[in-house]
């Protein structure tokens, strides 16, 4: 199985779980957003699930779209919901 | 030589009235909006001594020049635009951005200043942790990009 390394960086209320620098996620070439959203779940502690629903992972151009393939290593990040102004 | 009809950006130094309106000034223009959004002293019944703003700046560059298009698409092309947005710690009274537009006349610059604060507050990755007289300290709930 090839694989990709996804580095995935946190901000605002998801800071917290950021223990060590940013999470470092190695998975199957291919994956989908799903995919990855639920390898980000099972390594984050169990009081984060609520918030990682509602948060959005992004590249430095975008909010990446639900149906987004990852077909090379990465570096991502968590989003989540924003309150500027 | 073309002159930028729009700056978007994330600082983390104070944020300059002066520059904004600079901007946006032009001989063609009969009129020049601010939106000057500051840190105030409270926030749902709770006396607040300062907010922090966490940014992730590649995106919210992007984003914000994205509005901008859109704006200029809706409002006019020939709107000059500046949007600022602070990153770090702010006391009371810190000005946390700022939405400046520059038009010929001043229903464009309405119609685009709110444009752009209310598509700011829902789209841009920007996140604010209000500290409290207390002590205490607690990141606000938001927009959700999902």
């Amino acid at each position: 199985m090839r694989a990709i390394d996804l580095e995935i960086s946190f901000f605002g209320a998801l800071r917290k779980y950021e223990r060590a620098g940013p999470l470092r996620l190695t998975l199957p070439v291919g994956i989908g957003l799903e995919g990855v959203r639920a390898a980000i779940a099972e390594a984050l502690d169990v009081s984060a699930q609520d918030i990682l629903r509602v948060s959005a992972l992004a590249d430095a151009e975008r909010v990446l779209p639900s149906h987004h393939r990852f077909e090379s290593s990465a570096q991502l990040v968590l989003l989540p919901p924003v309150s500027g102004g | 030589m073309t002159v930028p009809k729009v700056l978007a950006g994330v600082r983390e130094t104070t944020l300059s009235i002066e520059e904004a309106s600079d901007f946006v000034d032009a001989g063609e223009n009969g009129a020049a909006l601010l939106f000057v959004g500051r840190v105030r002293n409270h926030n749902l019944n709770k006396p607040v001594s300062g907010v922090s703003y966490d940014v992730y700046g590649p995106l919210a560059e992007t984003v914000m020049r994205e509005l901008c298009t859109e704006a200029q698409a809706r409002f006019g092309a020939d709107l000059r635009l500046f949007i600022v947005h602070f990153k770090g710690y702010l006391p009371i009274g810190g000005i946390s951005v700022i939405i400046a537009v520059g038009s010929a006349h001043r229903a464009p610059a309405y119609e685009a200043s709110r444009y752009l604060i209310e598509a700011l507050k829902r789209r841009v990755p920007v996140w604010k942790k209000e500290h409290y007289l207390s002590g205490d300290s607690e990141w606000l709930d938001g927009t959700s990009l999902v």
